[in-house]
């Protein structure tokens, strides 16, 4: 990371505007293009990993807008007209990826792309990763997402009841191709920070357009925010997001961890709306709320009140 | 009969945690995974196919919980084996179905139950003792909500079953409701008209379905029900010439003439009073108890077997609940109203 790292954010004034999306889609990335903050090989293969984590759409706040990632295929194809396109997600302990995609209307809209492919990240081949990470010694990895020339992450605006946020760098722990990811969630920051060490993502876009608050990321309630969010560096679009959403970066466990291991001092330059324009404050569960729950799962008043009971 | 999320979660603990119980045997295709149900709760006796089951064991009763295209094979199956049947909502598929299973277990002389547990729910019991007191005058109008996320929203479905049938959501919801209507209101549904979408990709599903009927006392009543949803609701209103009452699954508002804000205050602070106790009272339960309903449908069927009384839900009703959901599903395709024999 340095100095020249770029995020630019583009507000859209009608959140059911297609067009309106898609132009600020256009106008962001061409900005970043101009800048020379893209750099794809010619005839190359890039793997999109969007946020798809739960049959849910994205007006539910909880997944990405195909017609998003749909409009960055077609900059895509307009700019580099690359050899091929892969959109991967994998399964998760609450989701079958394949499912997700027909329902969610991915399977429709790629249908007409003849180098578009979508991809179960969870039944690709996979390739060992000795990694030496924080909670992994080695992780195996989709092969065509470790072997893609080009990665580009596409991430949702919400909160997270354990992280804080979910945007770019929680998005990547979803490329881990296990099922039942759950068992990691008692070390999230540091499987997070892990799948991302994996391979950093070399463009990241966050759909902010209608965001979640609350008990994120998919229980939560929809927060209509109108952004789109664009940078060339996963720590940080991820530290721009957070203060967008109010929260302060430094509170953001897994971005210190990830900044601390790729030994990163987070400075970048903005274009397009300023972060103190679009900065809104996204609450996360109120603390009587944790107070109440922590209590009523305790198991030692759960053991108490049976022995009163009985 | 069957090892599904409903018997695993909610039959097979209420029916071990009563004493004059005894769970013999157990039937389940997929064998890997029904073994482990059934060794995990003790069940000693296990088939994959519940006709060698029928054969094989003396047996009182079978809880028929398998998907619904399957409830009328293996009902009729352990009805002809002279065992009484409880059988999870719908009651098979369609009207000739439940008839033909009602006509069977009045021949035997056995008892048939069904499980349309949400009646047993406290507010909509506490709804219909409302409506039968006449403490709302005469009841003209009703209005009902049932959706949730559904299966891929809110569950992964085990088997594409759900979506093999693209009315499923009404035998899933559609069901309830209906049930719930005719038990509040005791009134059989005669007039329906009905309007549905589908809104997942590719998937014909009919997911949201709205509607409008009319009952054989002259109650209109309008109806929805859906999957897709963010959250779980359901709530159901009557409103009559002396008083409204609203209840859904948490409270139920009484509203009359005089209704005022120091009534609204008076209600939250009841209701708020109530949902505490609950949850104080639920502190020292185990997790994933089953919902009182349940313990209450089983055990009245258990005693409607040893006094020869009625469960509480019978094969009579469900039948009538039968008759509703066809007539929407010919509503939605013939986009018309459609009269109820």
């Amino acid at each position: 990371m340095n100095t020249n790292d770029l995020v630019g954010i583009s507000e859209i004034k009608n959140l059911k505007n297609r067009k309106e999306i898609k132009n600020s889609i256009f106008n962001l990335l061409d900005e970043m293009k101009k800048r020379d903050h893209i750099k794809i090989p010619i005839n190359s293969k890039i793997f999109i990993k969007p946020n798809i984590c739960l049959v849910k759409c994205c007006e539910s706040g909880t997944t990405v807008d195909p017609f998003i990632v749909k409009f960055l295929v077609d900059w895509l194809i307009e700019n580099y007209n690359p050899q091929k396109i892969i959109i991967g997600e994998a399964d998760a302990t609450q989701l079958n990826i394949d499912i997700a995609f027909k329902v969610l209307g991915w399977e429709y809209i790629f249908s007409e792309y003849s180098n578009v492919q979508l991809l179960n990240l969870s039944k690709d081949d996979n390739v060992k990763i000795n990694l030496n990470g924080l909670y992994f010694e080695n992780l195996d990895m989709s092969k065509t997402y470790m072997e893609s020339d080009y990665l580009i992450s596409v991430g949702k605006l919400k909160t997270h009841t354990i992280t804080g946020i979910t945007c770019i760098l929680k998005n990547q722990y979803g490329a881990n191709p296990i099922k039942y990811k759950a068992p990691y969630h008692k070390h999230l920051d540091e499987v997070i920070c892990d799948l991302n060490m994996v391979r950093m993502p070399d463009l990241c876009l966050v759909d902010g357009i209608i965001g979640m608050e609350g008990k994120g990321p998919v229980s939560g309630i929809p927060k209509p925010m109108g952004l789109i969010i664009i940078g060339d560096n996963v720590l940080v679009t991820d530290h721009a997001c957070a203060k967008i959403m109010g929260f302060k970066p430094d509170k953001i466990t897994h971005l210190k961890l990830i900044a601390k291991e790729t030994n990163s001092k987070i400075s970048y330059e903005t274009f397009g709306e300023d972060i103190k324009t679009v900065q809104t404050n996204f609450e996360l569960i109120s603390s009587w709320e944790n107070i109440l729950g922590s209590l009523y799962n305790n198991k030692a008043i759960k053991k108490i009140m049976a022995v009163i009971r009985t | 009969m069957g090892l599904g999320s409903i018997a695993k979660n909610m039959h097979i603990p209420v029916l071990s945690s009563l004493n004059n119980v005894i769970i013999s045997s157990a039937a389940e295709k997929q064998v890997d995974n029904g073994k482990k149900i059934a060794d995990k709760w003790g069940i000693k006796n296990y088939y994959d196919d519940y006709n060698i089951m029928y054969e094989s064991c003396d047996l009182d009763a079978v809880f028929i919980c398998l998907p619904n295209f399957l409830h009328y094979n293996a009902t009729l199956s352990a009805l002809k084996h002279d065992i009484n049947v409880f059988c999870e909502k719908p009651m098979g598929t369609n009207v000739n179905e439940a008839q033909q299973l009602v006509k069977t277990a009045q021949k035997k002389d056995l008892n048939l139950g069904v499980g349309y547990n949400r009646r047993l729910m406290q507010t909509y019991q506490n709804l219909a003792d409302t409506v039968n007191s006449y403490r709302l005058g005469r009841v003209l109008q009703t209005h009902g909500i049932l959706v949730n996320p559904g299966p891929y929203g809110g569950w992964i479905p085990s088997s594409d079953w759900f979506f093999k049938d693209i009315y499923n959501l009404l035998y899933d919801l559609g069901s309830h409701l209906m049930d719930l209507f005719m038990f509040i209101l005791s009134n059989q549904i005669v007039e329906v008209y009905a309007q549905g979408v589908s809104t997942m990709y590719d998937l014909e599903v009919i997911d949201n379905i709205s509607g409008f009927f009319k009952t054989e006392d002259d109650i209109l009543g309008s109806f929805n029900i859906g999957w897709r949803m963010g959250s779980k609701y359901d709530a159901i209103q009557v409103h009559g010439t002396g008083a409204s009452v609203f209840a859904n699954s948490m409270e139920t508002e009484f509203r009359h003439a005089s209704y005022s804000p120091l009534d609204k205050i008076s209600d939250n602070f009841s209701s708020s009073k109530k949902i505490i106790s609950t949850f104080i009272g639920n502190v020292g339960s185990t997790a994933g108890r089953p919902d009182e309903t349940y313990f209450k449908e089983i055990i009245a069927f258990l005693e409607s077997i040893n006094n020869e009384k009625k469960p509480l839900v019978t094969g009579e009703d469900a039948i009538n609940v039968l008759k509703v959901l066809e007539s929407i599903k010919k509503s939605l395709n013939e986009k018309k109203e459609v009269h109820i024999k």
